[in-house]
């Protein structure tokens, strides 16, 4: 009986212990994570009493650094570094950096590098093919290289990441940052190549879109005129980054011929696909249209928001240099700021830098492939995916002198949008500099220096824009753009002509830009870079132009321009799509039946403000979208395996203004009836009002635009995961909208930094705000602080210091490292 | 054996606290042993040494299998309770309302109750399986 007991009370312990230690099922293993000396508990943070106002000092000993640095937190937990050498500032941005965001500059590199299945196990494994098919490692590897042919890069990138390591070798058991503990594994040592990873990655966010696939599937289909009319080359209204009219400063060089008769054979086997509305705005007046008789400047890049947050404030200081901005957690120096003479900013560009090419194998081996008339030896990359509890998948990726042939027949690929058996040139696969670039950046004192700077820069390519305290304002579309014919790479591109591969690079001299222009103003918010004039070849699309349009309407109207009247502006909630095309839909609509007249009297009260409580901006959106689908989707979006996509919102606009009668308009799944503009007008608005009340209920309140548009930031690991929700900040309540408007924010998207610089000849005035954070660690105060003033667009005024010795009561804690 | 008595059947704070109190004073060397023991060592070692402990110590001071469950469970409960408390209140659950979100509870102070039944369990079992283990050489 007793020894019956015992083994009893052993097993029970025993499972007990093993259940706690392994976890069992989705449970993971709880023992380690809920033990309240080193499990997550740790990881809250305890507000620090702070003794009558002074600044708490921190002496730390670390070693790596040749000199002492200090690094000053003010409130918002941004650190000010002063050093004494370019190694040790370095040295100590990877620190403060690694200190904050340590495991999302992790996590970031190892999806960069298709490594997530090493953590996640299998369920990453799809996105890791991806990765590595699309050539992301193939790339870092090469601008690596190219990075490293400098030696401050050299120096930069080594100080960086010894000052990570330096971070990671003090962490404990119980320091060890929260999601580590989460999914149960440890950071590993940080190399230069995981920076190269991460500029690499960002050409995957803002340049790795591609419609080729979805045009030939149309061409073909459809035939290429109908495709043209359809997808224009140039916007019905624009207003072009660069100003119409703007003198040439160079000597063209001439287009390569190519022959576009070539018609790819399109989709062999795909399924379905995601959305994206992100609009970067940036913008800088003159001193003759400012307050102050000097230049001020605008920057508010969008991404997908999440938390940790995309960016970091930092001031980075040491002879030579004083640099506050934003910067990418894994990468040195700063990205987006301003120093004591020049503030600078970046919008994409979406230029055609990656083009497919269909490529004709020899035969099943796939040893061979046919260009410019011969048999070109295919090379192998071979790539090693670890898998968290099962063997390596080895995946042999076959590349021609395009590039990557990214997925093979019979293999599926991770996004529709990516033709099977196809060769992928891509300018993001290349050696680059854009290290050296954003080095000289941070320490440029004029326009000169800012155009040397832009020089170095290839991928992806940003609308630079630029002001300084000598009265100099400046916008550079810049970055490597492939020298090719027009409209080359708007369709498939034929692998085995010759013709059609890129022939070189626009001179970096010769990249769209104006200086100083007559209007006194720049600006850019992702539109058509340049007018069809221009000589050289960008692209045929671009992002919508009404949030151009909107920010020019508005600059070329400013006088005494402000920091206020910037952020205004920044925070502008008009909707000019609206302005463009309701009062169209309204008269074409007819005599509304009375389930519409509701919406019709709501719309037509409407001030075409997208503001938080209306509910108009919710009737409109739902109408514009449902709009397309009966227009578009019967023809556009008929087999999953054959992928197109509908015009943008403009050619939409220009149907309804300008084309009583069109071929589209006909519902062609209805056998015996021709459908009418109007007929889709009250079709779309009726199914408007149903869906609607379907998911909210009656027309009212709950119809409010913030709730319907459900803007969200959420955690990395919490993009599709609920259990997370605690770590993310949803459904916050603001005004603005899709691509469209210039307060760019939709459900995921939105306005990842705002910035505002006000040039001056002594000290620049500068605001800022992201939607975040400075600490990456969700039990920190300063993980979410500034969501909920940036929902409200306001700024923080950004503590910017002249030197070391500068007091400011600002600054609350205070870390030296000595010698 | 104090043991034997029915506990306090009120759920207050008050005669929990005095209940435990009189159990530490009667039995003041197992409970020490096992929740100073646990204390030090979960600074240096894994989460489960504290079974170990409250085995071991059980093995060696336990006088009943009634009393090896209570004080163990008692010991370890605490600690890990008190422990988790000390967090969840001087960070305002900053953290703690984070993590029982996720673990589908409504707040980090049930999350804290329930660590401290789930660490009484493990515990007590353990402290258990010492006297179990002691008595099988006894006779």
């Amino acid at each position: 009986m007793k020894i019956i007991k015992t083994i009893l009370s052993l097993t029970i312990t025993g499972l007990i212990i093993y259940f706690l230690q392994n976890g069992a099922g989705a449970v993971p293993a709880l023992g380690k994570f809920l033990n309240p000396f080193t499990g997550f508990w740790t990881n809250s943070e305890i507000g620090s009493k702070e003794k009558d106002g002074s600044a708490l000092v921190r002496n730390i000993n670390i070693p790596g650094c040749t000199d002492e640095v200090t690094i000053k937190y003010d409130e918002n937990g941004v650190p000010h570094i002063f050093a004494n050498n370019n190694h040790d500032l370095y040295f100590a941005q990877g620190w403060v950096t690694a200190k904050d965001r340590l495991w999302q500059m992790e996590f970031q590199t190892h999806f960069a590098a298709g490594r997530i299945s090493e953590i996640v196990g299998v369920k990453g494994l799809e996105s890791d093919q991806y990765q590595r098919r699309m050539g992301a490692v193939y790339g870092a590897e090469n601008s690596l290289a190219g990075m490293l042919e400098t030696p401050e890069n050299t120096v930069t990138l080594a100080a960086y990441s010894e000052g990570v390591n330096a971070y990671i070798n003090q962490l404990s058991e119980s320091t060890l940052p929260f999601e580590y503990k989460l999914l149960g594994y440890k950071p590993e040592p940080w190399t230069p190549i995981k920076s190269a990873l991460f500029l690499k990655n960002m050409s995957f966010v803002l340049a790795s879109g591609s419609d080729e696939l979805l045009m030939t599937n149309i061409a073909r289909k459809y035939g290429k005129e109908a495709a043209e009319e359809l997808f224009p080359n140039y916007p019905n209204l624009e207003s072009p980054i660069i100003p119409v009219d703007t003198p040439l400063d160079f000597k063209p060089i001439p287009l390569p011929k190519y022959d576009d008769s070539f018609l790819g054979t399109g989709s062999k086997d795909v399924p379905a696909e995601q959305d994206k509305a992100l609009g970067s705005n940036n913008w800088a007046v003159a001193g003759s249209l400012s307050f102050t008789g000097l230049p001020i400047l605008s920057n508010d890049p969008h991404l997908t928001l999440s938390l940790p947050s995309i960016w970091y404030q930092c001031q980075l200081t040491a002879p030579g240099v004083n640099v506050y901005g934003s910067t990418m957690p894994g990468t040195p120096n700063v990205i987006i700021g301003f120093n004591e003479k020049v503030a600078w900013g970046v919008t994409n560009v979406g230029g055609d830098v990656l083009d497919w090419y269909e490529v004709r194998f020899k035969d099943a081996t796939k040893e061979e492939y046919f260009h410019d008339n011969q048999w070109k030896k295919v090379t192998k990359r071979i790539e090693a995916i670890k898998i968290k509890g099962l063997p390596d998948k080895i995946d042999t990726v076959l590349y021609t002198h395009h590039g990557p042939v990214v997925y093979l027949e019979n293999q599926k690929p991770f996004k529709n949008n990516v033709p099977v058996g196809h060769a992928l040139k891509w300018v993001a696969h290349e050696k680059s500099q854009e290290l050296s670039a954003f080095y000289k950046l941070n320490r440029a004192q004029n326009y000169d220096q800012y155009v040397e700077a832009l020089s170095y820069y290839s991928a992806p390519a940003q609308n630079f824009i630029f002001a300084s305290n000598q009265n100099d304002i400046a916008l550079w579309v810049n970055g490597k753009f492939p020298l090719k014919a027009r409209q080359q790479g708007k369709y498939i591109l034929d692998g085995t002509s010759k013709s059609a591969d890129w022939q070189g690079y626009i001179p970096a001299a010769h990249n769209p830009h104006v200086k100083n222009p007559a209007r006194g103003y720049v600006s850019s918010a992702n539109q058509s870079s340049v007018d069809p004039k221009y000589p050289y070849y960008i692209n045929w699309e671009f992002a919508h132009t009404e949030r151009g349009r909107r920010i020019n309407d508005r600059l070329a109207k400013m006088t005494l321009a402000n920091v206020d009247s910037f952020r205004n502006m920044q925070n502008d909630n008009y909707n000019l799509r609206a302005n463009d095309i309701l009062p169209s839909l309204l008269l074409k609509i007819g005599t509304p039946s009375p389930k519409l007249a509701a919406a019709i009297a709501i719309l037509t009260k409407w001030n075409l403000q997208n503001n938080p409580n209306e509910i108009a901006p919710t009737i409109f959106d739902e109408w514009f979208k449902n709009l397309g689908f009966a227009i578009w989707k019967d023809e556009l979006d008929i087999d999953k395996n054959h992928p197109m996509r509908y015009p943008q919102a403009d050619q939409l606009v220009e149907f309804v203004k300008n084309k009583p009668i069109s071929k589209w308009y006909d519902d062609i799944s209805t056998k015996d009836k021709i459908e009418t503009l109007q007929e889709n007008l009250v079709s779309s608005l009726s199914a408007t009002i149903d869906s609607l009340t379907a998911k909210k209920g009656l027309m009212g309140p709950a119809w409010a635009w913030a709730d319907w548009k459900s803007t969200s930031v959420k955690h990395l690991l919490g993009a599709n995961n609920p259990a997370l929700d605690k770590f993310s900040r949803l459904n916050i309540q603001m005004g603005g909208g899709g691509g469209g408007i210039v307060n760019a924010t939709t459900a995921r998207t939105g306005p990842s930094w705002r910035m505002i610089v006000q040039l001056d000849k002594n000290h620049p005035k500068a605001y800022g705000i992201f939607p975040g954070g400075q600490s990456g660690n969700p039990g920190s105060n300063l993980y979410d602080n500034m969501i909920d003033k940036w929902a409200k667009g306001e700024l923080n005024e950004l503590l910017y210091l002249q030197n070391g010795n500068e007091a400011s009561s600002r600054i609350k804690k205070v870390i030296k490292f000595s010698k | 054996m104090a043991l034997n008595k029915t506990p306090p059947s009120g759920v207050g704070g008050l005669f929990i606290m005095n209940y435990i109190l009189s159990k530490i004073e009667q039995k003041g060397a197992l409970f020490s042993l096992i929740f100073l023991g646990s204390f030090i060592l979960h600074f240096f070692l894994p989460w489960w040494i504290c079974t170990l402990v409250a085995f071991l110590a059980a093995f060696w001071q336990a006088k009943s299998g009634k009393q090896a469950f209570a004080v163990g469970g008692v010991a370890i409960g605490l600690l890990w309770g008190l422990t988790a408390s000390f967090w969840h209140f001087a960070s305002q659950g900053i953290l703690s309302n984070k993590v029982a979100g996720m673990l589908g509870l409504p707040n980090g102070g049930l999350l804290t109750a329930i660590l401290a039944l789930i660490a009484g369990l493990v515990g007590g079992n353990a402290a258990l399986s010492g006297y179990l283990v002691k008595s099988l050489f006894k006779k």
